[in-house]
This record gives C-alpha cells, structure tokens and sequence, in this order.
C-alpha cells in the first residue's frame, strides 16, 4: 500500500468517525434528557406515571438495541413519518439509552440521604428549590462515573447503525478493507477510532469528576 | 419565670395543646401540652422512644400530627383547622415561611456536603428567601466568629470534626434569624471529648436570650441551661417544670426511677 493510499483511507475513516461522534452526541443528549424525565417521574411524579415510566424501563431495557432501530426504520415510513435514518438512529437511540441513563439518575437521587431533604426544609426551602440548590448538585457527582458508562457504550453501540445501512466509522472501514483487501489492518484502524474517542470520553469525564470533587 | 411578673396578656410564643400523633396503630404522642415563652428554653428529656425528638419535629412540621395543634406566634404550624372541625393541610408556601422562622440543628449536623462553610449558612437566606448577599455574609461571617470557627469559612464539611460540623450548622439556623431554635440530640452523635464546644455554644445562645426547644441526654447541660425541662416517657408529657424541680424533687414516680438511673450510671 502506498503512503497516498494510507493517506486518503486514513482520512476516509476520520470521516467516519466524525459520524460515528455526531451520532453518539445526538444519542446521548436525547438519553440524558429522557433520562431525567423518567427519573423523575418515577421518584418525585404522581404514583401511575412513575409505574409508566418503570414499565417503559422494563421494555426498553429487555430489547435489543438492534431489534428497535430495525424496528423503527423500517415500520416508520408505513405510520407516514419517512424520517432520515440518522434521525431515527439519534430519537431511538437517545430513548433507549434513556432508560439507562434514568436508571443512574434514579439511583444517585435516592443515594442522597433524606437527611438533606430534612435540612432543606428546615431551612425553608421548597421542592424545587431544594431540589435543585442540595439535592440535584450531590446527585450529579454521583450519577457521574455510571453515566459516562453509558455514554461508551452509546457510542460503541453506534456501530449498529452500519448493520441497517447506514455509514459511519465501521461501514467505513469495511469499504476500505474490501478495497484494498487489507480486512484485519482496517478494522484494527477501526477499533483505533472507538478507542480514542471513548479514551477521550473518560479523560474529560476523569477531569469534570475532580473539579465536582468536594473533598 | 416570667409567671410572676407578667400578666395572662404576654401569650407564649410556642403553644403545643394536645398534641397527637399515630404511627400506624402505634400512638407515637399522646395529647401533649406544653407551652414555651419567649427568651425560654426548655429541655426535652426522657428514655429513648418517648417521642422527644418526634415532638420537635412536629414544631416545624417535619412530621405531620394528627390531633391537638401547635402554634408559634399565633400561627398554626402546618395545620389549618376548619369551622367544621377538619384539618386542612397548609400550601407548601405557608409551611416553608413558617419554617425559615424555625431553626433547627440536627443530631448528625446534615450540613450541604456540596456547600463550603460560609455558603452551607448564606445559601437559603440568598438564594431561597431573596435577601441580598451583602448583609447576610456579614451576619454570617459574626456568626462563625461567635462559635469560633470564622477561619474555616472556606472549608468544606468533610473537611472538619464532629464539633466543628454541629456548630456550623448552629450558625446555619442562626443566620436565618429565627424566633424559635429547635436542637434535636444535639451532641449525640458527638466524640465525648467535643461535647463540650458545642454545648458552650448552646450556653452562650441561652445568655442571649435565644428561645430554644431542646431534645438531649446530657442532664446537668439540661439542668444548667434550661428555663423549664419537660419529661417524656411513651409519648405523654409525665410532668414539667422548673430544673430544680424536676431533678431534685420529681413527683412521678417514672421520673424518679429514669432519674436513679441516670444517676447510677452516670457514678460508673
């Protein structure tokens, strides 16, 4: 293989993984919103809306990711919403990643002693402003390490997006292993990608953790 | 104290009358009256279970209580009773005003682990009850002098002792400017060795004529600070009255024994 080949497939798989990227911020904003939604529906919310958002839980939880965006992609055009596929893949994604993401968000506001919620009264303070001023800064410290799990496993869940066919890191990495017939080398570039991205993901992670750190 | 030198006219500023309050089947108070002046402070002792701690908490509506009522200035706490006879429950509004006037200090401190010292006493005056910045940090700043710990104003909790934590959350109620301080079991939680900063503080309070309710075990603290000490067994006020009273000449029997008690265990 020439260096302008190993050049030009380099920069083939870059845009790859600037898909790959683009989906999993989409991915993980929409889980990170519909994950606060239902936790706290399920902690805070009137008692049948809260079962509602634990039996979406359940659903979204025992399916497969693959199954829901196979699913969704091809039934949707028949309801009359003929959505772009990254869309789909962001919107599905996003809410199935959400059960998750409320799973941990649920988890870190109950690990917040009562004992605060009596100070906050104590003090005064009413739901939401307890909520937000003592409860939800200790409870997103928390909920830190569990979620930026999540997020890494939307990103490399990504991947899935290659099997209904859509382009991203490891559509494109297929293409350049049957190209050049150099299979192994293109996906170990291929893996070298994800890597990077979600060694990223963790630093950033690693540094936001310290700086919330309050001793 | 005051019985003598003020007429009926000076109305208490705490009145509890008849106070109940079921867990379940289990009667957790029952028909409770005390009454407490301004400027007073009364103990709240007794075994554990009594329903010290529970009564407290029914003065700023932490718990809820099901007969008899509480009031604070006039105002009922939590509970609006109707012509009819029911009760309504307050607005979260009217419970939540009537709560910044009640401070309360916890047996575990519960100070904001996110908050550093100085921001733990300014975050609800600032940010709740919309006072401007400027005053408040300056009480509050006199305030950590007053219990001696204006040089951790900087710190955050974890980063400071048992006895450090309990009077930052002292002046935490205190920054509130509160008519009425509630202190549950105060130093129980407490290495015995910073037992006593805290109570010092407490006696320091009670000079300045700060009205205080308070839930404790330490019996000579009670009966050096306190106006009145009221004796709790099996949710019933068993008797009040003046220190003197209660721990040298007890008329109930259940006082006289849990006093024998304390008393061998406290010549061990």
């Amino acid at each position: 293989m020439t260096t302008a080949m190993l050049m030009s497939s380099g920069m083939y798989l870059a845009q790859g993984a600037l898909v790959t990227i683009g989906l999993s911020l989409g991915i993980i904003a929409v889980a990170t919103v519909a994950g606060m939604l239902l936790a706290l529906l399920r902690l805070y919310s009137w008692k049948p809306l809260g079962l509602l958002a634990a039996a979406y839980g359940l659903v979204a939880r025992g399916v497969p990711l693959l199954v829901l965006l196979i699913g969704s992609y091809f039934s949707l055009p028949y309801l009359g919403l003929d959505l772009p596929l990254w869309l789909v893949v962001v919107l599905v994604g996003g809410l199935y990643f959400g059960a998750y993401v409320a799973e941990v968000f649920r988890a870190a506001l109950a690990a917040v002693p009562r004992t605060q919620w009596d100070a906050g009264r104590a003090l005064g303070m009413r739901r939401v402003q307890l909520f937000t001023i003592v409860i939800l800064p200790q409870a997103r410290r928390l909920s830190l390490p569990p979620y930026l799990n999540v997020a890494l496993v939307a990103v490399k869940n990504t991947s899935l997006v290659s099997a209904i066919g859509g382009w991203e890191l490891v559509a494109a990495g297929r293409e350049i292993g049957e190209r050049t017939m150099e299979i192994l080398p293109a996906y170990l570039a291929v893996a070298a990608f994800y890597f990077v991205i979600c060694f990223s993901i963790s630093q950033i992670g690693r540094h936001v953790e310290k700086k919330m750190r309050y001793v | 104290m005051s019985d003598l030198t003020s007429p009926a006219t000076s109305e208490p500023l705490v009145v509890i009358d008849r106070v109940g309050k079921s867990f379940g089947a289990v009667d957790v108070l029952k028909e409770v009256s005390l009454t407490v002046a301004a400027g007073d402070v009364l103990s709240l002792i007794g075994p554990s279970g009594s329903g010290k701690t529970t009564l407290l908490r029914c003065v700023n509506y932490l718990e809820t209580y099901e007969r008899g009522l509480i009031t604070i200035a006039g105002e009922t706490v939590g509970i609006e009773p109707l012509p009819d006879g029911r009760r309504r429950r307050k607005s979260d509004r009217q419970i939540a005003a009537l709560r910044a006037q009640v401070g309360m200090v916890f047996q575990h401190y519960n100070l904001f682990p996110h908050l550093d010292v100085l921001e733990n006493l300014t975050v609800a005056p600032c940010r709740v009850h919309g006072e401007a910045p400027g005053p408040v940090r300056e009480r509050a700043l006199a305030l950590l002098e007053q219990v001696g710990l204006a040089d951790k104003r900087h710190r955050y909790p974890s980063e400071l002792s048992g006895g450090q934590q309990q009077r930052v959350a002292i002046a935490r109620a205190l920054t509130m400017q509160p008519r009425l301080l509630l202190l549950d079991e105060v130093t129980s939680a407490l290495d015995p060795e910073l037992v006593g900063e805290v109570l010092d503080v407490i006696t320091s309070l009670a000079a300045d004529g700060i009205t205080m309710m308070i839930v404790t075990h330490e019996m000579a603290f009670a009966r050096e600070v306190s106006t009145s000490v009221a004796f709790m067994a099996d949710g019933r006020l068993i008797e009040s009255g003046a220190p003197e009273a209660i721990f040298e000449a007890p008329d109930h029997e259940r006082l006289r024994s849990f006093m024998q008690r304390y008393r061998a265990g406290n010549q061990l």
